[in-house]
Parts: structure tokens; sequence; C-alpha cells
């Protein structure tokens, strides 16, 4: 059974207090979850995973450690021509990606980024792919020949599901807790190696990726701070202290009074 | 030539008044009058007179119902919006940022190449009457965007709990 795991690299100032400790970048908290539930599927079912992720050059040790985790291929999509996409851009390249990858069952996905929060990836992709998609997956009950039961929460409760594959599933949780990986796996993993796929590998209009193909448009970003005022240190006796709380309470200029 | 419309989607199919439809609704009241727009709120399900009379209170000036007896899928749900928007071509639209919601708003917004923002917390208009919405980001930082006019269509998902 083919599966394929989209993930994302995030800053690791995001996710971890001390990242002095860890790299650059890592994989996002809730790719990980699902990740992790993926490979474990490994252990009952024989199957083939996949991992996908789009972004800079940078993001090939990310995909290398998903390969010494257990991950049988990994796919960059690196080209300068994806780069400042929005969610429409982005599904449309990850479904043009997806199709060049033939007879796949199972597509896996986080519940969002922890940079970008918007989740709507997942929703996208389905319907670009023309799929079902079932999000917050809770876990994954029972794999049969042409479908999957899955449970799911659904606002207040949990649905069991069974879908027809190929289907597109996203995972409810995260996780920020960090597997260990052997040197030996990931040396073997630098060994296999990743396949960088550009944007003429994978056949995409480039009017329809990346900022191009963007719908919408950073016009800035700012500080939404707005300081209404600095703290007083007021200092002398017991006399002076009472006079400038009088003076507040009495709504005369503060100012004035140090 | 016909008023551009701003359009707000109901996503519970029996309860169209709740208070994020209603706040969502007063917003787009504000936008109508700045930027000249119909207030349409759209709601499929099963819905009592009453609480569908409550929204013109809030400000919408049209309502439009389609009348479902039975509990719809998402799949469902966009089928019948797809149909709704493929005829009346709205501006923008607003959608409750419910799962259900979030859901909805980006299998449209697939579907008619329109640009999605998640998690408004207010929009405004610039001088050429555009939309421009903000969105939260993580630390505190916020983020002002613009949607490109290539398609006449515009989605936005409105995290109503930031709107004042």
């Amino acid at each position: 059974m083919k599966i394929i795991m989209c993930v994302k690299s995030v800053k690791s100032d995001l996710v971890y207090q001390d990242n002095s400790r860890y790299d650059e970048s890592v994989i996002n908290p809730y790719d990980l979850f699902a990740l992790k539930e993926v490979l474990s599927l490994k252990n009952n079912i024989e199957c083939d995973i996949t991992c996908i992720s789009m972004g800079a050059m940078t993001n090939e040790e990310i995909l290398i450690k998903c390969l010494a985790m257990g991950v049988d291929n990994g796919i960059l999509l690196s080209d300068a021509a994806f780069s400042g996409a929005d969610t429409i851009a982005t599904t449309y390249v990850l479904s043009e990606a997806i199709k060049k990858i033939e007879s796949y069952k199972l597509i896996v996905c986080g519940d969002q980024s922890i940079d970008g929060e918007t989740g709507q990836v997942v929703y996208g992709l389905a319907e670009r792919l023309h799929i079902p998609c079932i999000s917050k997956v809770n876990k994954i009950v029972e794999i049969k020949e042409n479908s999957i039961v899955l449970e799911a929460f659904y606002d207040n409760y949990i649905n069991t599901i069974e879908v027809k594959m190929p289907a597109l599933i996203s995972f409810c949780d995260f996780t920020t807790v960090r597997e260990n990986i052997g040197l030996l796996s990931i040396k073997k993993a630098k060994r296999k190696g990743i396949t960088i796929w550009k944007s003429e590998d994978i056949g995409v209009d480039k009017n329809r990726s990346g900022s191009n193909g963007s719908k919408t448009k950073v016009l800035k970003i700012n500080d939404d701070f707005i300081k209404k005022g600095d703290v007083i240190f007021v200092e002398g006796t017991y006399e002076d202290k009472a006079n400038v709380i009088h003076n507040i309470i009495t709504r005369k200029n503060i100012g004035e009074m140090l | 030539m016909s008023k551009n419309e701003i359009w707000i989607i109901c996503d519970k199919n029996n309860d169209c008044s709740n208070m994020q439809i209603n706040k969502l609704v007063g917003k787009a009241d504000l936008l109508a009058k700045d930027g000249n727009f119909i207030v349409t709120v759209i709601c499929i399900g099963n819905f009592i007179e009453e609480q569908l009379q409550k929204l013109f209170e809030y400000g919408a000036d049209k309502v439009i119902v389609c009348k479902s007896e039975k509990i719809l899928t998402e799949t469902g749900f966009c089928n019948i919006l797809k149909e709704i928007i493929k005829e009346k071509k709205p501006k923008m639209i607003m959608f409750p940022a419910s799962n259900f919601g979030k859901a909805i708003a980006a299998f449209i917004s697939t579907k008619f190449e329109a640009g999605l923002t998640a998690d408004c917390i207010d929009i405004g208009l610039d001088k050429e009457n555009r939309f421009v919405f903000r969105e939260q980001l993580l630390i505190l930082q916020l983020l002002l965007r613009l949607c490109v006019l290539i398609q006449k269509l515009k989605c936005v998902l409105l995290k109503i709990m930031f709107l004042t």
C-alpha cells in the first residue's frame, strides 16, 4: 500500500523554548504526530511511505530525518517559482506533485502548520485531487482491502467512518516529543538521498504557483502593541508618594508632578 | 448595474441566529454602508421563521433559504453552495470559523480559485473599494492582506471571537 505523507518544516524557536539544542528548522509538530501514527502502521501491514515537502533547499535535512525515522522515500519540491505561495497556490503545486506519484492509496497530513495556522490546505488538496477528505482523525482503526476505518472528531462527538481509498486524512493532534534517531540511520538516510523536483519536473504552470498564483497578498506586518504610557517609579518619603497618588486620583497630569 | 453582494454563510442546519452569525451580519452591514454592498445571508437547512426574521434586525438586506430536511455532509453542503455562487456571483463570502465553516471555505475557494484568508480579525476597505483583511499571527504580529482582484469572488474566513 502506497502512502503519501505531507510534511512542513517550521522554525524551531516556534516549537521549542530552548532552541539552542535543536537545529534551525524542525518538522511541524502536527505533521510529526501524523508521521508517527503512519509509521506505526508499518508494524501491521506492508506499506510504502513517501514524504513530500514544499520549501527551500534547506528542507532537505527534514526529509532526511524522516527517512531515518523509517520513511521509504523523500521528495522535496523546491523552486523559486513556488515561493510566497498562499493556500490556493500551495494546494495546486502539491496536487500536481501527488498526481505524478501514481497509484497512491492514502494521503496523510497534519492538522495545520504551527506558523501559518490556516489548517485549510488539507481540504483544498482533497478538492483538487477529487478524493474524500476526513479531517481531525483520532486514530486509524482498521485497514481493509479497499477501504479504511477511522475514528474522527466531529465537533462534540467522535464518528467512526469507513472511507473508500484513495482518501486524504488529517490527524487532530500534535506532539513535540522528538524521536531519538541513531547516527547510523541518519548516515544511511543521507546515502540513500532524497528526490528533488523542480517546477519543470511536475509540469506546473508558473502563473498558478507561488506568489504569481496567490490570490492574497501580504500588505504589511506590524506589531499591534499600543503603548499608552511608561512605568513611573516614585521615590522619596511617604508624603511624596501620597501626593503622587492623590494627584492621580484627582486626575492631574502625572508628568508635571515628577 | 446591480450592486455587489457580501454573503454570510450559516454553518448550522437548524440555528441561524446564533452569536457568530449575528456578529458577522453586523460587521457586513458596516462594510455595506461604506462600500455600497448588499448583505445577504445564506441558510441551508431547516429553520424557524422567527429566527430568519431576526437576521433582518441585525442588518441583513436579503436572506436566501435552501430548505433541506436531512442533515447535510460537507460535500452535500458544498454542492448546493457552488450552484448558488455560480448563479449569483457575490463579491465576498464570510464563513464562521468553526470546523465545518473552515472546511467549506477551503473547498469552495479551491473550486473557484478564489483568495482565502483564515482567522480574520478585521475587514476594511481601501481607496479602490477593495477588501483588506487583517489576521492575527503568532507572536502577536498582525498581518494585513489584500486580496488581489483576479477573480471577482473572494472568500474570507472570519474568526468572530476577535472581532469587536
